[in-house]
């Protein structure tokens, strides 16, 4: 602890009245709290935690924070353009704050009778925040009708990502698949966690034979080309199986193969530890090997797992993306990133209407900030180490 | 005492006998939390075919020191003042402190005029190379012969160094070496192209005790034959008096006490010093005192103290004093000097204001 | 080293089997047995004996374990991998070109990633927290982030869009079907470096992280300074000690490399339509023409393992201390 009272954290400094409160509070910091003080000085880390943050959020409230549900469609607004949100309007009085989008005039082609959107600027539809929209179950329990950004009247076509092809709000459908896609990494690590942490656990403690057989499966499984095994087991799930069970059974093939990466980080963890001083003097004091691992061996390693854990989500986002991409992961109707990336699945649907790529950049940014997040994480996990 | 630099000016003989000299030598880190002054106003001097023992605490600018006289300071460290004279195979002296540290000058001097050898054994061999080829790589760099005359070069080096088996072990990896073998293998690289100086940095320490021993007879009977100067850096005190001839003893990027080893052994001024000198522990004592520890420890180096850098920890601390001056270097008798006000007269300090940093 | 080397293939046989087992797998899992399928996509009616002759070439009527058997054998000895009913031809008569091609663009990849990765891994970690450095990483961070088959959407967009060219496919229509000339031979390699670079940027981001950490770890080690206190010029220093130290990892890595690398192909080949294995499976997939499908996840399989087995042979051949384990 010496290490920890030889520098005190910044805000500390100012904190001259409490200087003995203080001084007993930088004693106790215990390695939560370090981890924190060196992890806040990782600026970009800290960012993508909070990006990551909202990713969540958003998942959590998807209903309140889309404009319209998952399933809204316009048949008169297909492929509509995304709508720029034009802040201020000019009248005589001058500008005024009036956030609104322009509407837009079909045009049709005479020759190949192919509709095309010109935006007029003579339609205009106010948008406001915490507007009366759609009703809708949050959680599948409040029923309410807010939406936090829409159209300001009721029923105006703003659709500020533009439309697909049978007219559904882009921007809606991808805060739905966040729900989906972000959940569905979280699940498939916490699968792949407890089979990682049981297996790579054992495998470190025990050693021998154990540790053999567990090592020589894991470079199996990572020495296997995923994709084109993960397409091969999905496919083989019934058609028929209801949306949710598909999902958990995506899951489960996820973190069947996911799990590896995991497990050999538990190990190399576990094998340190195991000759640190302080686990061969709970050993020599004679306390149970289950009692070592909880209360000795536990508590330094979690760090570093939690650490592992946030860089292993991103993958499992990417692999359910890949396979519902292709279509053989999640289906409609169930929204999740890689669904609504199957709109977008050649050239000519993209040169159409390119905005269907945008899931696509929720995507990148989740990856992105989960990876930074993690590294940042990583290199706060062992406080001790400058 | 008068400034060094008139009277090496002065003594035309002793200056021809005389291959390093280190004056004033600042080497600074520049980290983002602050400057570490590593090394902060440092004076050697070392004759040929001597040897000089640094010694002091860990963290006391030891290795610094010597890393500078080579230029091989890690980033973010820089020499910031002072002058590393040393005196070339051809008789000129040169500044090895105003060299650019990746010219080709003190590439020559590097391995071919000064040599040095580290700490861990394991760690300064690379681990895929063999061993030949590290000092085939040494002896071709420097000297002007075939690859076939450097491998048999090489093959008597290790010869040298007494390692067995010499000509096969040119082949082996460190990794296939003792520690032992290791140390000596790296010797042999750092003696194959006759350096005129060998700095040791702390070559025994990661060693087993009777390995150690072997090592400092198999440097100390180098040094008789080709009559090389070494430059030793230790923390231990019992290897001082074995091999030294002269000894500074560091504390915190100074030179505390220099003198030749009678005196710093028997006749030592500095309450460091002697400090360091009690806490070794003897055999012979036959009561039970507990081992002696100098109070307190190195301090953080941001935050050095002010005057004497010592003071802190010092039993003869004299208050408004040690904690105000910065001690001047104040000589004893012939080559012993000492930085302590206890041994500050009056009249003199005036002469040595141009010791004050 | 021959030591090593016959180890290494010992070891190879247990993941073999598992390999195949789990290829066997995915051919029983679809519900009902596949001639039932059979029966019910053939447009004539099938008569019973031919029915029965399948039955008993595949054993359909015994326990599963001898199902496996005479699969696996009959591969085995006879390179006989079952029959694909969707083209009503033998799997191996339709597998081994696409295989071949997606051996050749594995390989290109992984040639792209590690000429590109390793120098600029370099630079980043010799110009440690400089803007290029910083640069590097940032980009890398992003070539991380985008998946292989969004880039390779993106990519074909903005040829279309801008280019007004539909890029995809490895060979021009005129060359799909040919026979392998010379010109066919260059035609692909004027169409690959699209999918080359869309499948090794994400690699080529991870090799770049690998080499700049390793190599920061390298630099900071005594024998960097002992060499250096030997007098060895900086470039010389860097490339002979350090580089090539923290080029062993990354040897290593095509373990890890390869296999991502197959596997990525299987769908950016989807969305590029290249005539590699990924389209195939997932065609036959679809179709539930599960011996074309259950034979190559087995043969891509088999191929990253070789892959694999070969990059640790190569390690330790440059790493001495490897064999010594």
């Amino acid at each position: 602890m010496t290490s920890a009272s030889s520098r005190p954290p910044v805000d500390m400094q100012s904190d001259q009245v409490a200087g003995i409160q203080s001084d007993t509070r930088v004693v106790v910091a215990n390695q939560w709290q370090l981890i924190w003080w060196k992890f806040r000085k990782h600026r970009l880390a800290m960012f993508a935690g909070a990006v990551t943050a909202l990713y969540y959020l958003v998942a959590l409230f998807a209903e309140f924070i889309a404009p319209y549900s998952a399933g809204t469609y316009s048949a008169q607004h297909t492929f509509l353009p995304p709508q720029s949100i034009q802040l201020f309007q000019q009248t005589e009085a001058g500008w005024r704050f009036f956030p609104h989008v322009y509407g837009h005039k079909v045009q049709v082609d005479q020759e190949s009778y192919k509709r095309t959107y010109v935006l007029d600027e003579s339609v205009v539809f106010p948008v406001g925040l915490f507007v009366r929209g759609e009703a809708y179950k949050l959680w599948g329990i409040f029923t309410l009708d807010r939406h936090l950004i829409g159209a300001a009247r009721y029923g105006d076509p703003v659709h500020l990502i533009g439309t697909d092809r049978l007219g559904r709000d882009v921007l809606s459908r991808t805060i739905y698949g966040t729900r989906v896609s972000m959940s569905v990494g979280l699940v498939g690590v916490g699968l792949s966690l407890l089979l990682g942490v049981i297996l790579g656990g054992i495998s470190g403690y025990y050693g021998g034979l154990v540790d053999n057989l567990i090592q020589r499966t894991i470079e199996i499984l990572r020495s296997l080309p995923t994709i084109p095994l993960w397409m091969g087991l999905s496919a083989a799930i019934p058609l028929t199986w209801p949306p949710v069970r598909v999902y958990f059974a995506i899951t489960v093939l996820l973190s069947l193969i996911g799990w590896t990466t995991l497990a050999r980080e538990v190990r190399g963890r576990f094998l340190s530890l195991k000759t640190e001083d302080f686990v061969i003097a709970a050993r020599l004091d004679g306390v149970r090997e289950m009692q070592i691992i909880l209360r000795h061996m536990a508590p330094s390693m979690t760090s570093h797992i939690i650490a592992s854990v946030t860089l292993a989500i991103p993958g499992m986002i990417l692999a359910e993306t890949a396979l519902s991409f292709l279509g053989i992961g999640l289906r409609p109707p169930v929204v999740s990133w890689g669904v609504l990336l199957q709109e977008a699945q050649n050239v000519r649907s993209i040169a159409t209407a390119p905005w269907l790529l945008f899931p696509g950049l929720a995507v990148v940014v989740a990856v992105l900030g989960m990876n930074f997040l993690g590294d940042g994480l990583r290199d706060a996990a062992d406080p001790y180490q400058t | 005492m008068q400034p060094t630099h008139t009277r090496l000016e002065a003594t035309g003989a002793e200056d021809a006998e005389r291959l390093l000299e280190v004056r004033k030598l600042k080497t600074h880190f520049f980290a983002d939390e602050g400057v570490v002054r590593a090394v902060d106003g440092v004076n050697l001097s070392l004759k040929r075919g001597q040897t000089l023992c640094v010694v002091g605490e860990s963290g006391c600018g030891k290795s610094v020191t010597a890393r500078s006289i080579l230029r091989i300071v890690p980033n973010p460290g820089a020499i910031v003042g002072g002058e590393i004279l040393f005196q070339q195979r051809n008789g000129d002296t040169i500044d090895l402190a105003e060299m650019n540290p990746r010219g080709r000058e003190i590439r020559r001097i590097r391995g071919g005029e000064i040599s040095m050898i580290f700490q861990e054994p394991m760690s300064s061999l690379s681990p895929v190379h063999t061993i030949g080829s590290q000092i085939m790589e040494a002896i071709l760099l420097h000297l002007p012969v075939t690859r076939q005359e450097a491998r048999k070069r090489a093959a008597y080096m290790l010869d040298l160094v007494g390692i067995p088996r010499a000509s096969e072990q040119l082949d082996a990896y460190s990794f296939e070496l003792s520690g032992g073998m290791r140390q000596r293998a790296m010797i042999a690289i750092a003696l194959a192209c006759e350096p005129q100086l060998l700095i040791a940095d702390e070559p025994t320490t990661a060693l087993d005790v009777t390995t150690q021993a072997n090592i400092l007879d198999l440097i100390r009977d180098l040094q008789q034959d080709s009559g090389m100067s070494v430059l030793f850096i230790t923390h231990d005190l019992g290897v001082v008096a074995e091999i030294a001839d002269e000894v500074v003893v560091m504390y915190l990027g100074r030179d505390v006490e220099s003198g030749d080893v009678d005196s710093i052994f028997h006749d030592a001024k500095h309450p460091y010093t002697r400090a360091l000198l009690q806490s070794i522990p003897r055999y012979d004592s036959r009561d039970n005192r507990r081992l002696y520890s100098i109070k307190g420890a190195v301090p953080h180096p941001f935050d050095r103290p002010n005057g004497c850098p010592f003071h802190p920890r010092c039993d003869d601390f004299i208050a408004e004093q040690c904690n105000r001056i910065d001690p001047p270097r104040q000589v004893i008798s012939g080559k012993h000097s000492v930085r302590c006000l206890l041994y500050s007269t009056a009249e003199e300090a005036p002469n040595n204001k141009d010791m004050l940093p | 080293m021959i030591w090593y080397i016959a180890r290494r293939i010992v070891y190879l046989i247990p993941t073999l089997l598992v390999v195949s087992v789990i290829a066997f797998l995915v051919i029983q899992l679809p519900p009902g047995d596949f001639l039932a399928s059979l029966i019910s996509k053939a447009e004539e009616t099938i008569d019973q004996a031919q029915v029965d002759a399948l039955r008993e070439r595949y054993g359909l009527d015994e326990p599963i374990y001898v199902q496996y058997w005479k699969w696996i054998s009959g591969i085995i000895a006879r390179g006989d991998f079952g029959d694909s009913f969707e083209w009503n031809r033998p799997v191996s008569d339709l597998i081994w070109e696409r295989l071949g091609l997606t051996m050749v663009i594995s390989l290109f990849t992984l040639a792209f990633i590690w000429v590109v990765a390793i120098p600029i891994g370099i630079y980043s970690a010799v110009k440690q927290y400089t803007i290029g450095d910083y640069l590097v990483t940032v980009v890398g961070f992003i070539g991380l982030a985008i998946p292989n088959f969004l880039l390779a959407l993106v990519l074909m967009y903005i040829a279309f869009r801008y280019f007004g060219q539909s890029v995809g496919g490895l060979f021009s229509p005129e060359f799909i079907d040919a026979p392998w000339t010379l010109e066919r031979m260059l035609d692909m390699l004027s169409h690959i470096w699209l999918p080359v670079i869309i499948l090794g940027t994400s690699g080529t981001a991870a090799l770049i992280r690998v080499m700049r950490a390793n190599l920061l770890d390298e630099l900071s080690k005594l024998y960097v300074d002992a060499a250096r206190a030997r007098g060895l010029s900086e470039l010389r220093l860097l490339f002979k000690y350090p580089v090539r130290v923290a080029l062993n990892p990354l040897v290593s890595a095509v373990a890890w490399v390869f296999p991502a690398l197959v596997s990525g192909s299987a769908i950016t080949s989807i969305v590029l339509n290249l005539q590699t294995t990924g389209p195939l499976l997932y065609r036959s997939l679809q179709a539930q023409d599960m011996y074309l499908a259950g034979s190559l996840i087995l043969l891509v399989s088999v191929l990253t393992i070789i892959g694999t087995l070969v990059s640790d042979i190569l390690l330790a051949w440059i790493d001495p201390r490897i064999q010594l384990q």
